[in-house]
């Protein structure tokens, strides 16, 4: 039983930090669905699909955790971070050219 | 009597002196309500952003690493040299540029970087890229004991048995290195490239016949 379930009534920056301390203690899966339960509530807030991107990718989920990278990276173009996990993840997904991409769009030459 | 009124009159009075001698005197701390906590933040606030950071160097190593697996090995080895003019110390990322180096066929210069890491610091990566630039510059013996070492610490790694196999047979050890073709065998039984060379060994042995016996076994009936 996930006794770390996340909880409705918490604000969706409360959520945030539950997820934070969720994935600090390894609890990946809570964590996820921590992030996901905000990111329900603040659809459009990029640092909750940044979180959830990066333990998705921990937890071995990279096709979702590509999804939610590439969500960050639509709603914040700037945020390098999420360029970045974007990148490594692609990598780690075996999709290398993509991956040399996002690096060259980050890296000064 | 004349002094008794005053002295009455301060007494009687005493209350309202005492009250403006009080006066003259910071006033007393006023007991007060408890404060109230402060407010939580409100849930329109932002997420508060990550922390980490990935450093430039950090990100062009992994840059170098992924053009490598493409093949693409001078991108690659260009992007190592601007990681390592950072970083010149860092053994991790020298080997890889060394390994690098190796796979795009420089060998003398893969050797160069790689026999320049301290043998402690190398990984099992780098130090069998080692012992493949001392192969090719015919430095069997020092690439033997490399081969040996690896293939003691990991018994399912058969590429580097192959390669211990090979530098035996070329010493013309052939009974060890026989030895070592059948373990390859046992775990590998259907791979022809390596009975082939197996049977070639046979025949350098001076046992032509079991070489002939192997090597109809990798041809069609």
């Amino acid at each position: 039983m996930n006794t770390w379930a996340p909880r409705r009534g918490l604000s969706v920056r409360t959520l945030a930090r539950l997820g934070d301390l969720q994935q600090q203690a390894g609890n990946y899966a809570a964590a996820i669905a921590t992030y996901q339960l905000a990111a329900e509530r603040a659809p459009r807030e990029p640092e909750l699909q940044l979180r959830a991107g990066i333990v998705l990718a921990w937890e071995g989920r990279r096709t979702e955790s590509l999804a939610a990278l590439r969500t960050a990276v639509a709603l914040n173009p700037d945020r390098r971070l999420a360029q970045l996990y974007l990148a490594r993840v692609l990598m780690w997904d075996g999709q290398f050219a993509e991956a040399v991409n996002e690096y060259r769009r980050v890296l000064p030459p | 009597m004349k002094f008794i009124v005053p002295v009455l009159s301060l007494l009687l009075t005493g209350g309202a002196l005492a009250e403006e001698a009080a006066s003259l005197l910071p006033p007393l701390p006023q007991p007060t309500a408890p404060k109230a906590l402060p407010a939580p933040p409100r849930d329109t606030s932002r997420v508060v952003p990550l922390s980490e950071e990935i450093p430039d160097w950090q990100a062009r190593w992994e840059l170098a690493r992924a053009l490598s697996y493409l093949q693409r090995y001078d991108d690659s080895l260009a992007e190592y040299r601007k990681v390592l003019a950072e970083r010149p110390d860092d053994v991790a990322i020298r080997q890889d540029y060394g390994q690098v180096l190796y796979w795009s066929g420089r060998t003398a210069e893969a050797y160069a970087e790689l026999s320049g890491v301290p043998s402690q610091a190398l990984t099992r990566a780098g130090a069998l890229a080692l012992a493949d630039t001392m192969v090719a510059r015919g430095e069997f013996a020092r690439a033997e004991v490399i081969y040996r070492a690896q293939s003691a610490s990991d018994e399912t790694d058969q590429l580097t048995r192959l390669k211990l196999a090979e530098i035996l047979s070329w010493t013309k050890r052939y009974d060890e290195s026989l030895g070592l073709y059948r373990k390859i065998l046992e775990a590998r039984p259907g791979d022809g490239q390596v009975r082939r060379r197996y049977a070639l060994v046979l025949l350098w042995a001076g046992r032509p016949e079991d070489s002939a016996a192997e090597l109809r076994r990798t041809l069609p009936p």
